[in-house]
């Protein structure tokens, strides 16, 4: 499983691969951050991103703003067609949002 | 003692997980003290209220030591004279969550007023289950939601944990909560070679109105409701 690094509190974009057949479906995904890999803690939900399906390989942009909290983070990817929840899935990659900040020495 | 006294509730024990409002000061429409009960004995009486609307409610089951007594048209009720001391009060009644409590009565009469929670589901509001027949051979899942066609909004099925897919097999059932009894049924069958591959194999759009408990069936081979 891959781990992405990540600013906590910066704004960056998830892009989905996703295939909806037919052709001119109305869909939208959207992306979950959660703090367990079970899915049980949200701790961030973007906005549905909206587009309409070609019946191939779409990719899909999706703003996304990382918890200020920081932390480790489970994503999930939520698919929605025609206004039917499909579901929230789970994906092979976690987002680390650490930011470190290191002083000057004080010597002493 | 023979003045008006207050119940003291010393718990709540029962009920569905709504809170039991317990009265214990007497307000304007309040139960009229009964008949003080004998030298030495106690009575508790009451009006019982519907907690959203605060009427009265009828036919409530109010048990103490045994002894049912029920309310009035106007939700009032007096129990039978009773030893002061600690007993346990049940207040029961079919579409309203149970209340069961315990009560420190004092010699003469104890007002005991209780508010009861309604189960069935506010007003506008329709829960519901679909379930489908003939489902296309090519598919393996079926989806539904149901839209409110004056905002839009779609209800998803409520019986689904958020992650994870939320299709159905073709035995399982959708069970759905809308704050519309009219609106467009959304139905889908679908099959999904993975989480991110996704074909619909067919959806229909279907006006309908609902009733609260309702159950339908929809046949994906006519595309109507049974």
């Amino acid at each position: 499983m891959a781990t992405i690094v990540v600013i906590p509190g910066s704004s960056v974009t998830g892009t989905v691969p996703i295939k909806v057949i037919p052709a001119g479906l109305s869909s939208s995904v959207g992306i979950i951050l959660t703090t367990d890999s079970a899915g049980n803690t949200i701790a961030y939900q973007s906005a549905q991103k909206a587009f309409t399906s070609t019946a191939a390989v779409q990719n899909v942009a999706v703003p996304v703003t990382v918890p200020a909290a920081g932390g480790l983070f489970y994503v999930w990817v939520n698919v929605m067609l025609s206004g039917i929840s499909i579901g929230a899935f789970a994906q092979g990659n976690t987002l680390m949002a650490q930011d470190v900040e290191v002083g000057e020495v004080i010597w002493s | 003692m023979k003045g008006k006294n207050v119940a003291k509730a010393a718990g709540i024990v029962a009920g569905l997980g709504g809170l039991a409002l317990i009265l214990l000061s007497r307000k304007a429409g309040a139960a009229p003290p009964p008949e003080p009960p004998p030298e030495g004995m106690a009575k508790l009486y009451g009006r019982v209220t519907d907690s959203s609307t605060g009427q009265g409610i009828a036919g409530v089951r109010v048990t103490t030591t045994g002894a049912i007594t029920e309310t009035d048209s106007s939700g009032d009720y007096a129990t039978i004279d009773i030893p002061p001391g600690s007993w346990g009060v049940r207040f029961e009644k079919d579409g309203y969550e149970t209340k069961e409590l315990t009560v420190s009565i004092e010699e003469g009469n104890n007002e005991l007023n209780m508010q009861l929670v309604s189960t069935a589901a506010p007003p506008g509001v329709a829960n519901f289950m679909v379930s489908i027949i003939n489902l296309p051979s090519e598919a393996n899942m079926w989806g539904c939601a149901f839209q409110d066609p004056t905002t839009g909004e779609y209800y998803q099925p409520t019986n689904r944990p958020i992650m994870g897919s939320h299709l159905f097999g073709a035995s399982e059932s959708a069970e759905l909560s809308s704050p519309v009894s009219s609106g467009i049924l959304s139905i889908s069958a679908f099959s999904q070679a993975s989480a991110m591959e996704v074909t619909q194999i067919v959806n229909y759009q279907i006006n309908m109105s609902v009733t609260n408990n309702g159950s339908y069936v929809f046949d994906f081979s006519t595309g109507k409701i049974v």
